[in-house]
């Protein structure tokens, strides 16, 4: 719960209309975020916890902060298993949780 | 490879889709090399081949050892010579990858360049002076449409209602190349060295005269005016909708992006900033004529209006992530 997860900085990622389409050039994977998993991953940039971000984002979108902290948590797993994350290696696809 | 294996795989990659497709009265069947790629092309019709072994002169070769692991495209000419009977009243000719019919069309003209366009495609896995992407490209009401490559075939058999109806001009090919800088569609440079006198020949040999049917094909560069994603949808529907779903499934269709790697998704990028987007979903010819109406007029449609969601929802939609591994680039 202290580490302060943060996004790799060689992804190519586009983002339309609040969602994302992340390129990940090390893999070729791609992958897609629906619009929650847009905001939690553009806040991983190092400078929170796992519960601060969820604090912050459950503040400004008045959200459940509880079930934010869930949402949060299990997104952040998420992204540590496609790799997305810096400092975190990619789990092997049989590996791999689903989110 | 034992024979031994090479027959149990022969066999089993017969499905029966396939085996129903090697009934319908093949009588030629040749080979070509493109770049150090195999491929065949068997059609039903002698004169036909006779003009495909013309026009490709320069790259034919002899059959391979085992035409089974050859992709092979099946062309079915209606030249009056066919010698197994086929069903149903109008006699197209059709374009078969494996047993997907890719082109379907009365107009030989238009058959015989999406052929050379298909058979041109099989290159794109291994060039990177574009990117290259599964999808097609239609004319609707003046403006360029680029549709998902799922799309054509549904499209191209009420092809004839929807151009009685509407300004379209239906796909001719099965990918599209984008110049990653600008986002537009353009004409790659041609791989196939092609007999300059191809057109004069197939009217000599072929010399029917059937229903004319142009296809939209990229001759030149052109930017594109409109992107429609197919979504899945209960009933009847256009409309703008959130883009990024349909621009990772276009992403997902890029056949070289082993090589352009990121300059995929930056082409496609600038497709998407540049052009307008529609999402729909039909279920009959007569929808797909309404939605395609609508589409080319710029307006929205929904045939089954539902409540308004109430503003301020309390809590978060789940966050979803789908992931896709990038295959390696395969003809």
């Amino acid at each position: 719960m202290t580490k302060k997860p943060k996004v790799r900085d060689d992804l190519t990622v586009v983002v339309l209309d609040g969602e994302a389409v992340i390129y990940d050039d090390e893999t070729g994977d791609l992958h897609h975020l629906n619009t929650t998993a847009t905001i939690v991953f553009q806040l991983c940039d190092g400078s929170g916890t796992v519960p601060e971000l969820a604090s912050d984002i459950a503040e400004v979108f008045a959200f459940d902060g509880a079930e934010m902290q869930r949402q949060v948590e299990a997104l952040v797993e998420g992204f540590e298993d496609a790799g997305l994350l810096a400092g975190v290696e990619r789990k092997r696809p049989e590996e791999s949780v689903d989110t | 490879m034992s024979d031994t294996r090479k027959q149990a795989r022969s066999k089993k990659a017969r499905s029966p889709c396939m085996a129903k497709l090697d009934r319908l009265g093949w009588v030629a069947s040749d080979w070509f090399d493109i770049e150090g790629y195999r491929l065949g092309v068997r059609s039903t019709s002698q004169p036909f081949s006779a003009w495909l072994r013309h026009s490709l002169a320069d790259h034919e070769v002899e059959g391979p050892e085992d035409p089974d692991d050859t992709p092979i495209y099946s062309v079915v000419v209606e030249d009056g010579n066919n010698p197994t009977e086929r069903r149903g009243s109008t006699k197209f000719h059709i374009i078969y990858y494996g047993t997907w019919d890719i082109v379907r069309t009365l107009d030989i003209q238009t058959l015989a360049k999406s052929l050379l366009h298909e058979i041109q495609s099989f290159t794109y896995p291994m060039r990177d002076d574009a990117v290259f992407v599964e999808a097609s490209v239609m004319r609707l009401d003046g403006r360029t449409v680029l549709i998902p490559a799922l799309f054509v075939k549904p499209l191209c058999e009420i092809g004839r209602r929807l151009q009685s109806s509407l300004d379209i001009t239906l796909p001719g090919q099965m990918s599209v190349a984008i110049d990653p800088a600008t986002g537009d569609l353009v004409c790659p440079e041609p791989m196939l060295r092609i007999a300059p006198d191809q057109e004069r020949v197939l009217r000599a040999l072929i010399p029917l005269d059937r229903a004319a049917d142009p296809r939209a094909m990229i001759d030149d560069r052109v930017p594109v005016d409109l992107v429609l994603g197919w979504v899945r949808e209960p009933h009847p529907l256009v409309r703008r909708g959130p883009r990024a779903r349909a621009f990772y499934e276009y992403a997902k269709k890029v056949r070289n992006g082993h090589l352009v790697k990121a300059d995929s998704i930056h082409a496609l990028a600038r497709v998407f900033e540049r052009a307008d987007y529609r999402e729909f979903e039909y279920f009959s010819s007569k929808h797909a004529i309404d939605v395609l109406r609508v589409i080319g007029e710029g307006r929205d449609y929904d045939a089954h209006r539902t409540e308004a969601t109430p503003v301020g929802a309390s809590s978060a939609q789940d966050g979803s992530i789908d992931s896709e591994p990038r295959r390696e680039g395969t003809p």
